[in-house]
Parts: C-alpha cells; structure tokens; sequence
C-alpha cells in the first residue's frame, strides 16, 4: 500500500464507526513556519492540497521530490 | 513588502506553527518532541509579536497600553 509509513491499521475497527487514522509522531522533516503557513500545515504528511487529495489512495505519485 | 508587512509575517508565521503543535499536541499530549516544538515556537511567536508591537503598534486591543494615547486606532487597519 502507497505512503504504508504514513498510517498504522487499527487492529479491532469496529463496524458502522468512521476511523482517521491517527498521525505518527515527527518532528523532523517539518516545512519552515513561513511555508508552513502557505501550505496550510507544517507537517508534510498533512500537505494534500486539492488535486491532490485521494489520487495518493490509488499509489498515484503526487510530489516529484518524493514528499508524501 | 516593507519591514513592517515581512515583520508581520512572520508574527503570523510562528503564530500558525504554534497552532499547529498544539493541533498535534492534542492527540499527542505527553510527546517529548511535540511539547518542546510547541513551547519553541510560542516563545518564537511571543517574541516577534513583542518586537512588532514595540515599533509598530499593538496587534490587540489588550496590548493598546499606552497611557496618554488609544494608539490602537492610530496602527493602519489590515486592508491599510
């Protein structure tokens, strides 16, 4: 599965419940505040402007630079 | 962009990553590098704003301290 480093399954989900994924812990590959506050987030992994949003679900490759 | 509007920037700037680890820090709230990153750009944030107050003007109305003068209406308006 695409971005596999990004998610950790919930072992139990129950039926009928909507589940988010809960981010992993990083504080290292962090965009600098001022671009930051362009993009809408400091964390890369947060980064899915539009168009770019559920293509990465079907493995497509989004960011030539190898982002997330 | 003048001093005071790349000044200003970056009050927003550290002001949003401060934002940002608090979002995260709340669904990680005893994450040792969450909790320092979070108090690094607060003290950043509290820093620039201070700085920018002092040469420019206040950025709230709460920090409007100056006794002789509302100078909070003197500061140009954001659409200035």
């Amino acid at each position: 599965m695409p971005y596999a480093n990004e998610t950790k399954a919930l072992e139990m989900p129950l039926v009928g419940y909507a589940y988010v994924p809960i981010q992993q812990a990083e504080s290292r590959n962090l965009f600098d505040p001022e671009y930051g506050l362009k993009q809408g987030t400091i964390f890369p992994i947060l980064n899915k402007p539009l168009g770019v949003y559920g293509h990465q679900y079907k493995g497509d490759v989004i960011f030539e630079d190898g982002g997330m | 962009m003048n001093d005071r509007e790349a000044l200003l920037q970056k009050v927003q700037a550290f002001s949003f990553a401060e934002k940002e680890w608090n979002l995260y820090l709340d669904t990680h709230p005893t994450d040792r590098d969450g909790l320092m990153m979070h108090k690094r750009m607060a003290d950043k944030a509290k820093e620039l704003t201070a700085e920018f107050e002092s040469k420019y003007g206040p950025l709230n109305t709460m920090n409007a301290t100056n006794p002789n003068c509302f100078d909070w209406i003197n500061s140009p308006w954001p659409w200035d």
